[in-house]
């Protein structure tokens, strides 16, 4: 698969999705800083276990 | 009726008699709906439950029983009859070809509903009290083994069909790609059949011949790996359709066309081959499995993630592009713009938005650490009704608003309820989930009549909170009691209307209706397979090969 | 063949390459490096002789030459025996667990011990408690009619 980004054809309709790339991307941070606060801040805390 | 889903002309041959494929679909989604309505009435007792009410009938007994019917009846039941009424309007209308063999595709819908009625009698006599998990060895009388996989028998005589509709559309279209609405259901039908053969086996080989005496002892480890093997691409089975609506009917409604078609068949492509090999993550704390193939289980989860990242992206794009065609300019203001008004979109809209949650949920769940926090925790119901319980349900309530009038061909009715409709279940949910999912990191266990614990000072604090979620559970009582009278009304008394078509939207650029990789899903299902031949071949050997102790059946309820 | 993705798009297709990498970089850490696993014990036990089993004839705390501790307890519906375990703050406890009818869970609400109780295994894990007190111990997997009263006390109490 290759992506041919250099046709121009990537300008669909009048504007490129800017909305949905600032959506993605607070909801990939928050995803992120969701993980690691109930990783670091929950589980550790509490003390692992190991097998 | 003057049901059409299409309205290709007669001399096309074969003539497509829309009306033949509408009555089938129709009857697989009444079904669903029926089953619906008893599920969400149970889940109202429940939450007088939760509230402290002391109703007469309520009891530990009474709440148990409720649990096991609301989980058969909505997880089991609701989605694979909405699931199979979908399947055959959108083949019927994508491919525009009548669906093969319909007496086959009929005698399919009877058994599956002989078998919801055989499970149905079982469990709300009191005699199948076991969870809709139903790990042994806990166990329930025959006609809920048998009945449950009844209705497997009949979803694959269903697949069947559809797939035999796909074969004979191929003859006639040699090159042609497969139309995105039919591929997703493909997609649904592969990771349905690679899916069903653990609890087929299950069923076959232990549960059966178990509680009919048969056979004195099972091995409840092994179960829970057949099980698990079933039960998480059972969630890629009503997933995958609700993702095919967003791709294809909402983003249509909305007045938009698809961002990617191209990408879109990568996400069904990538659920077809990682929806099965994954299914340890839910025995992370399983003693008898060694942590290796936990940690396998682990990796090839979170590569499941990606498609659905990559679906926020390309249906959000669509309704984003749709929303700018109306004059929208700002970073946000095309959220605005979209048509919040029409019940399908609006559930569409809320349905990702509560998924957007319920996906970090899961990325917590796979992961073996955290997981150890909020395991068999009131989280893991918080986490499920916002996946299986909006993403899926509120899509389906909206996709009937849209797909109902066209196969009867009667009008909508109460539309105002219906407009209501996903924003009473949204506010549920947000009141019933959060209050979950804390209750649960606090340590509060899932599926419990009380949780007072004799008076214990840590359980006093999740009180507060479990009233919040019998609050939320409430409204979405009233929800899925405005979803039934829409229902009714339109089919009782909805006006004749003139008929409309089943539409599909277009994508954004002219893509090429030529056949491609993604067409090839003989291929797809083989490196499925293979996968799952990795992840799990050895662990279920060596399990046989072990010596294990079985156990016999109780039936402590 | 060619396939056409929008700049935006494949931008966040990375991100949520990146996304997955850290997440699975940080698992693989915790299992590797510091050996935090999920319990995961392999030993088989018949469930029917549990009383007899010199594993579990005797049941509760014991002391080990290295100042860690055992505790060996028994789920049943719907309870748990011992109902009061005492373990030391500070020191390793190694838990020893199986069932005599149906599948169980046990959990230690507000640690992260937690874990399945099936019949006709042994579920085994190890850890530390830091903060002495008295902590609620309950049945977390669906067992029957009494599921929700199925609890036990674990007394973590101060080290000399």
């Amino acid at each position: 698969m290759t992506s041919d980004l250099d046709s121009g054809r990537e300008h669909r309709g009048e504007e490129h999705p800017r909305g949905t790339l600032a959506v993605v991307a607070l909801y990939g941070v928050l995803f992120v800083l969701g993980w690691f606060a109930i990783y670091l801040f929950i589980y550790l805390p509490r003390g692992p276990v190991t097998r | 009726m003057t049901a059409a889903l299409t309205s290709k002309p007669a001399f096309l041959s074969p003539p497509v008699k829309t009306r033949r494929d509408a009555r089938l679909a129709v009857a697989n989604i009444g079904v669903a709906i029926g089953a619906f309505g008893i599920a969400a009435f149970m889940a109202l007792m429940q939450a007088l439950s939760r509230a402290n009410l002391d109703l007469p009938w309520r009891s530990a007994g009474m709440y148990y029983l409720s649990v096991t019917a609301h989980g058969v009846l909505m997880a089991l039941v609701f989605t694979t009859f909405f699931i199979m009424g979908l399947g055959v309007a959108f083949a019927n209308a994508s491919l525009e070809r009548n669906v093969s063999y319909p007496k086959l595709a009929w005698s399919g819908f009877w058994i599956a509903v002989l078998g919801t009625a055989a499970a149905a009698w079982a469990i709300l006599t009191g005699k199948a009290t076991v969870l809709y998990t139903f790990y042994p060895p806990l166990q329930a009388h025959p006609a809920f083994y048998l009945g449950l996989t009844l209705v497997v028998v009949g979803s694959w005589i269903w697949s069947l069909v559809l797939l035999a509709t796909w074969y004979a559309w191929r003859r006639d279209h040699a090159g042609r790609t497969t139309p995105l609405p039919m591929y997703g259901m493909l997609a649904t039908i592969i990771v349905w059949l690679i899916a069903t053969i653990g609890v087929a086996a299950e069923m076959l080989f232990q549960l059966i011949p178990w509680s009919l005496g048969l056979k004195e002892t099972v091995d409840p480890l092994l179960s829970r790996l057949l099980f698990w093997y079933f039960g998480h691409p059972l969630v890629y089975f009503w997933l995958l359709p609700a993702y095919t609506i967003w791709y294809t009917v909402a983003v249509k409604i909305a007045g938009g066309k698809l961002f990617s078609d191209q990408l879109a068949r990568v996400v069904f492509a990538t659920f077809i081959v990682l929806s099965a090999p994954v299914g340890m993550h839910h025995q992370f704390m399983d003693p008898g499995v060694a942590s290796g193939w936990k940690l396998l289980h682990t990796f090839l989860t979170f590569g499941i993630l990606f498609p659905s990242f990559l679906t926020a992206f390309t249906v959000t794009a669509s309704f984003e592009v749709a929303a700018r065609a109306k004059g929208a300019r700002g970073l946000f203001d095309w959220i605005f713009k979209l048509p919040w008004g029409d019940p399908t979109v609006s559930s569409v809209l809320l349905a990702m938005l509560l998924f957007a949650v319920g996906g970090f949920g899961g990325a917590i769940n796979a992961s073996f650490v955290t997981d150890s926090v909020v395991h068999n925790t009131a989280w893991i119901q918080g986490h499920f009704h916002l996946t299986v319980g909006s993403a899926v349900a509120l899509t389906f309530m909206g996709t009937a608003y849209w797909l109902i009038p066209r196969l009867t061909g009667q009008e909508l009715e109460l539309g105002l309820l219906a407009k209501v409709q996903p924003y009473l279940w949204f506010l549920g949910m947000v009141l019933f989930s959060i209050a979950n999912h804390v209750t649960g990191l606090m340590g509060m266990p899932r599926r419990i009549y009380d949780a007072t614990y004799q008076g214990s000072a840590v359980a006093e604090k999740w009180q507060a909170l479990t009233l919040t979620s019998a609050v939320g559970g409430l409204f979405l009582f009233m929800s899925a009691a405005f979803f039934l009278l829409v229902m009714l009304g339109t089919v009782l008394a909805g006006k004749r209307t003139e008929t409309r078509r089943v539409e599909f939207s277009d994508t954004l650029l002219p893509e090429s209706n030529r056949s491609s990789v993604f067409d090839r899903l003989g291929w797809w299902t083989v490196i499925a397979i293979i996968l799952v031949l990795i992840a799990y071949a050895y662990p279920v050997y060596s399990q046989l090969q072990m010596q294990t102790f079985g156990s016999p059946g109780y039936k402590p309820y | 063949m060619t396939m056409h993705v929008h700049v935006y798009e494949r931008a966040w297709m990375w991100a949520a390459g990146v996304i997955i990498v850290l997440f699975l970089g940080t698992l693989a850490y915790a299992a590797v490096a510091q050996g935090l696993r999920p319990p995961s014990h392999v030993e088989m036990i018949d469930p029917r002789t549990v009383w007899d089993d010199p594993r579990f004839a005797e049941r509760g705390e014991v002391t080990q030459a290295d100042g860690s501790v055992v505790v060996t307890a028994v789920a049943m519906t719907f309870a748990f025996q011992p109902a009061e375990i005492h373990v030391p703050a500070g020191r390793p406890v190694t838990f020893r667990l199986t069932s005599t009818d149906v599948q169980h869970g046990f959990q230690i609400v507000g640690t992260n011990a937690n874990t399945l109780v099936i019949p006709g295994y042994v579920s085994q894990f190890t850890t530390v408690f830091k903060t002495p007190g008295e902590y609620l111990i309950v049945c977390n997997e669906y067992c029957g009619t009494g599921h929700h009263m199925m609890s036990a006390k674990l007394i973590v109490e101060a080290a000399p």
